[in-house]
Formats: C-alpha cells, structure tokens, sequence
C-alpha cells in the first residue's frame, strides 16, 4: 500500500508526538520485559552472569514443585471467591450509599477509607482483629457462642481469613459503581414506576444493564488485581501456616529476593501474567453477552 | 581586581582540599538504638586515630540485610566493610562477595587464635579461607522466673536438670487464673526456636558433609516430638493460638511463662526495658538424651571484595572487632565477646542474670547450624516443617520424611 505524501506526513508527525510515550513504553515496559522472558530461560542469582538452561525453570515448575502447585490453588481460589464476592458486596454498598439520605457524604467516606489506607497498617489491624484469644472477632462471635476460631494460626481458616478480609476494601469499588449508578438515566425509573415496576424490577432491568460495563470493569480489576495480591500475607503470615496463604506473588518475591533465583521467579512471573490474560479474555468475550454499552448500536 | 583575588583566593582554598586526600569508608550494621550509640562512639575514636579517614554507617533491619549486600554487589556499589550474620554468611562468601581476610592476617601478624575457634571454624571459614571475624555470639541458656519460683518454693533450675526434671516443674506453673478455660500461666515458652529441641536429642538438620538431611533420623524426630509435646501433651507452654502476636520473650516478661531459652543479649536489649516486677537468673539449658545442646549463632564483620579502599577497610575492621569494643559492648548489652580475651570483661558485668557464666558454658554446648549456600531457602523449608509439627494436625514423621525429600533435592542444587 502506498500512502500519499500527506497522508505519510501526517503519520510521522502522529509517531513524533507519541513519541515520549512511546520511548517510556519500550524503555520502561516492553524492554525489562523482554528482558525477563530471556532471564527465565536462564540461572541466574544476580551476581554471576545468567547461565542459559533452556526450559528447566519451566520443567520445574510444572512437574516438580510442589509449592508452585499450592500457590496457584491458594490464588486461584481467593480469586474466584473473594472477587464475586466483593462484587457483590460493593454493588449492594453502593446502591444503598445511592439514596438521597442525610449524612450519606460522611456514610461515603467512612466505607471509602479502608481504600486509602495503607495495606501494611491495615494488616497490623487485622492481626488485632484475628487474634485467636482475645482478638475482636472472635470476641463477638463468642456472644453468638460460636467456638474459638484459630483464624490466622489454623491452616484450614487462614485463606477464608484473607477473603473476609478483602471485602472489608470493597469501598473502592463501590466509588467506582457510585459513579456508575449516578449516570443511569432517570426517565427510565420514572417510565419503569409508571408501568407499575416492582423495586426489585427496577434493579434488575435497568439498573443492571446500565452499570453493566462498570461491572466489567470492575470485574477486570479485581481478577487482575487477586491475582497480585501481596502486602497482607507478606506482613501478616509469610505464606504460612502450612503453606495455606502462600499466594502466587508471596512465592515469586520470595524465590526472587530472599532465594535469588532470578531465573525461576521470572519464569513464575510469566506464567502469572499468561493466567490473568487467559482469565481476562475469557471476561472479555463473554462481555458481549451481558455488557451494554449507551453508544453501541445493538445489531 | 579585588574579585580576581577572591577567585585565586578560591582556587587556592579548592587545590589546598584536593591535597589532603581523604578516605570515605562506607559500614553496613544492623545494629539497634543502643547497639547504634556504642558504635558510633566507637567509630569515632577510630576516626580520632586515623584523621585522613571518615567513616559513613548505614543500618539496616537485619531481615533486609543479605538481600542489600546482594543487590549492592551485582550494581557494583557495595560498602566497603559490613556486619554478617552467621544465618548468612555461607551465601555471601559462595558469591565471592566477601574479601579473603588471611593474607592480612600473616601481614600483620594477626592473632586469630584470641576468637572462640570453633566459632571461627563454624561460621567465619568457607572453602579453607577465612572470610569474617566474629564481634559476638548468640547463644542460649534458659532465663527463669526466680520471684516466682520462690512463691511456688521449687529449687532454682541448676546443671543437673534434664527434660524430665523441666517438664515436671513446668507443669507446676500451669494455671488458668481467669477461669474462661485457656491456660494463661504456662512452665514455659512458645518456643521460636525448635532447633534447641532437636540438638538436646541428638538430632541434626544436616549430615556432617551437608548433602543429606537428617530430619527424619529418630533423634531429630524425637526432638520434634517434644517441641510439639510441650503444648499438646504436657501442656506446659502456649499453643499457636494463645501465642499468636506475642513474642516468645515477651511472654516470659510480662510474666506469663516461668522459663524461657533465650540469648544473651535479651537481657539487656529486651528484659531492661519490658520487664517488671520481679527476679530472675539464667541457668544452663536441660540435658537431653543427646547432651546440653543449644543452637549458636552470632554477628561478624567483614570486608566486601569489591571494597575500593581495603587497606583502611582492614583497619576499621581491626578496630571493629577488637577486645576494647568487644569489652565495650558486653558491659553495655551484655553481648557475649567472641574474642576470650574480653569474655572477663562479660563476666563482670554487674547487672542480671547473675549466672552469666552459664552464657560462656553454652558456647562449649552449642551446635554450629549447617553453612550451605541455599542457607535462606532452607531456612524456609525447615520453618515450615516446625509450624506443621506445632499445629499438630499432621504425623510428624510424614512431616519430616517430606521435608528430608524436599531438603535433599535443594541440597543436590548445591
């Protein structure tokens, strides 16, 4: 294909201006990138140069680590719980943080606040609130007379811990589907209420469909965002008991910083980064199914 | 003309601070606030003696430490003189990050024979050379409740007692003095350290040549065994659950648990601070079937190979780890000397634990952990099988019999 003179002219003058961004992006990304896919076919400890063993890392990690296997179960099913969950979570919040109430602004920015804070000092907080003798939580549900809970210390509640955990940070969610909720047309509920629409109705057929593509978003995030999840289990348990909260990226730092295993963890590295993009494509061709965007004409 | 002057003037003053050249030596230590003041005291009587020197000290939080030394050392700007732990050594010196200290010694007829040889020998060597001097020793005795075992009447622990004789006044200790049926007086405890457990047995985590795990030998089981009897069949020390947040040493300073094996320089750094309202002493760990055992450990100096100014690096190093400071730092933080030329200096402290002599005996008990290179990954590996045996739900066997397999196949890495 030839392109005419302007037609070429206005295409240098397009990369000129991307240009900075486009120098940040291969400097910054898409050269350690390419950089840490060549290191994870390699051994390397960061002192001596990267010795080249081919698909080894690879090897070991699919057949012989057991510890890998057990940090993508870990982060597999913190992701599949904790993400709906806070889906829905959130939505109700923000739905009832919707109404026009006295107080709603100082209500908004109470359940915003766990976003904010850092996740170091919030996870000092909840080893106070897990503590098996004591803690607050187990405090409250001895009024209920529920037994002593080992939380943090008993392998079998110490991921269900992490996921009670993660809803109490739906609020920055729920800002996102606020914002959503405020754009959904008004003349629809009036139309709705005159046809007699039960609240319940209203819901699901306007509200839904019109937040959809926040949904979406949402949705994209949270998978993206449970698949990295880091700071808690690295402060509040190390991976541990047992293994039961060594998450995906807990095991990558510590095979990289503690062990030096350059290679191995960028191998681990990109395996992640395939997993989340195998999960976000799926979200995303599913997404013509049930995501509705104003603009788009249905065909 | 008079800014002509003032910039000759100038000129004069620049090539007159070029000519006195001096020397910036940069020191890593992890030390903490009152480590820090004594160092730096002593850095600047270092500094005193050697006005061409100046001396810059970085601290760092000890967990962070290899990490940084490793990192500095690939980027090519590492410090020039540095603590090492002996939990990191034998990495350190694998990478050839450290330089070899034995031609210094024969230059200047360096006395090496003054450090405790087998700590020199059990951490400071790697390959046949020498790599860093050893400033102090972590080591263990048993600390104990005297106010309280005065209140029960039971005998202070001394020399003939063995884990029987422990885990029967232990008990003695027990009580649940709320009533919400927990215990909340224990004999003992949560320990940090199960190792101690192991070497009374008579286990040991490594074979002799480092290329086998022993975890799984019935002397090393039994030891497990005991470190998880303490909580579920006697019940004389915490469970995970009542222990969770509170550091072991915590739990024998506010007076929760009688007794409590511990290093030395708790009871300055630690028990000075946190602990009230009553006596206590040290006295020698208990004898188990494999002897008095305990794990040793302990901080080094050491110079970095790519160090730029290693003769001056050599002296601060000297300074560093000479019987003054070493006396220094045991009358300030009760620091076990690694040098016997100031262990007298330890002795005389006059502060508690009075029975400091059980510290120097501890030394002669103690075992050397094994020195490998994947030192930090093993670490992980062997942590988590002792939080397996102490939440109890597995079989201890399968436990170590997991943990040998998954030990040796690092090892083979080696």
């Amino acid at each position: 294909m030839k392109l005419s003179k302007i037609r070429r002219r206005e295409a240098l003058d397009g990369f000129i201006c991307i240009s900075p961004w486009l120098f940040g992006f291969i400097v910054l990304t898409l050269g350690p990138m390419l950089f840490s896919l060549y290191i994870s076919f390699t051994e390397w400890d960061i002192l001596t140069t990267p010795k080249f063993v081919g698909l080894a890392n690879y090897k070991t990690i699919f057949f012989d680590d057991f510890r890998f296997a057990q940090a993508m179960k870990v982060t597999l099913i913190y992701a599949l719980t904790s993400v709906p969950i806070g889906l829905v979570c959130s939505l109700a919040l923000a739905v009832l943080l919707n109404q026009n109430v006295f107080g709603m602004r100082t209500f908004r920015s109470i359940f915003y606040i766990p976003a904010i804070l850092p996740p170091v000092a919030m996870a000092m907080v909840w080893l106070a609130i897990f503590k098996p003798h004591g803690g607050i939580l187990n405090a409250i549900l001895g009024i209920f007379k529920v037994p002593e809970i080992g939380w943090l210390q008993d392998p079998a509640w110490a991921l269900p811990s992490f996921i009670l955990m993660s809803v109490w940070g739906v609020g920055g969610g729920m800002i996102i589907y606020l914002a959503g909720l405020q754009g959904v047309p008004t003349q629809l509920y009036e139309a709705a209420e005159i046809d007699g629409a039960s609240p319940w109705q209203k819901f699901r057929n306007i509200t839904l469909p019109m937040i959809s593509s926040t949904i979406f978003f949402n949705l994209v995030m949270g998978i993206i965002g449970s698949f990295q999840v880091f700071t808690s289990s690295f402060v509040m348990t190390q991976g541990g008991p047992a293994y039961a909260t060594l998450f995906y990226v807990l095991y990558l730092y510590q095979k990289a910083f503690m062990f030096l295993q350059m290679g191995y963890a960028c191998a681990l590295a990109w395996i992640l980064f395939i997993v989340i993009l195998i999960f976000t494509l799926i979200i995303l061709m599913s997404s013509s199914a049930w995501v509705y965007y104003e603009a788009e004409v249905k065909k | 003309m008079k800014k002509t002057l003032f910039i000759l003037a100038g000129f004069l003053l620049l090539l007159g601070g070029c000519g006195e050249k001096r020397v910036v030596l940069y020191l890593t230590d992890w030390c903490g606030d009152q480590e820090e003041i004594a160092i730096r005291e002593h850095i600047a009587l270092f500094e005193k003696e050697h006005p061409n020197i100046k001396v810059e000290m970085e601290n760092v939080s000890w967990w962070r430490m290899l990490d940084k030394l490793m990192i500095a050392t690939a980027g090519g700007k590492t410090p020039d003189v540095t603590r090492v732990s002996s939990e990191w050594f034998a990495p350190l010196a694998a990478k050839g990050a450290l330089e070899p200290l034995d031609e210094y010694f024969k230059k200047d007829n360096f006395d090496i024979e003054d450090f405790e040889p087998k700590i020199v020998n059990g951490w400071c060597r790697f390959n046949g050379k020498t790599y860093i001097l050893p400033q102090d020793i972590d080591n263990h005795a048993m600390y104990y409740n005297k106010t309280w075992f005065d209140k029960l009447g039971i005998p202070y622990p001394d020399e003939s007692w063995d884990y029987a004789k422990y885990i029967e006044v232990c008990k003695k200790f027990c009580a649940d003095t709320n009533g919400d049926g927990h215990l909340d007086k224990w004999g003992t405890t949560g320990d940090p350290l199960p190792e101690n457990y192991i070497y009374a047995f008579g286990g040991r985590m490594l074979s002799d040549d480092n290329k086998r795990c022993l975890m799984n030998t019935p002397e090393a089981l039994a030891g497990l065994q005991m470190f998880q009897d303490l909580v579920f069949k006697y019940k004389i020390a915490p469970t995970r659950e009542d222990s969770a947040g509170v550091f072991a040493a915590r739990q024998f300073t506010n007076g929760k648990a009688a007794m409590y094996f511990g290093g030395s320089y708790e009871s300055d750094l630690t028990f000075a601070k946190e602990l009230k309202g009553f006596e206590w002493d040290a006295a020698p760990m208990p004898k188990g079937p494999g002897g008095r055992a305990s794990r040793l450990g302990g901080s080094n100096y050491g110079i970095m190979s790519q160090s730029k100014h290693k003769k001056e690096a050599w002296m601060l190093l000297k300074h560093l780890t000479s019987t003054e400071y070493q006396t220094k730092m045991a009358a300030m933080n009760q620091q076990v000397p690694a040098r016997r030329s100031a262990q007298a200096g330890y002795l005389k402290v006059n502060r508690p634990p009075k029975n400091k002599q059980a510290f120097l005996d501890s030394i002669r008990d103690g075992v050397i952990p094994p020195q490998v290179v994947c030192n930090q990954e093993m670490k992980a590996m062997l942590g988590s099988c002792y939080e397996r045996v102490s939440i109890g739900q597995e079989n201890i066997k399968d436990i170590a019999d997991k943990t040998v397999e998954d030990v040796n196949k690092l090892l083979r890495t080696e």
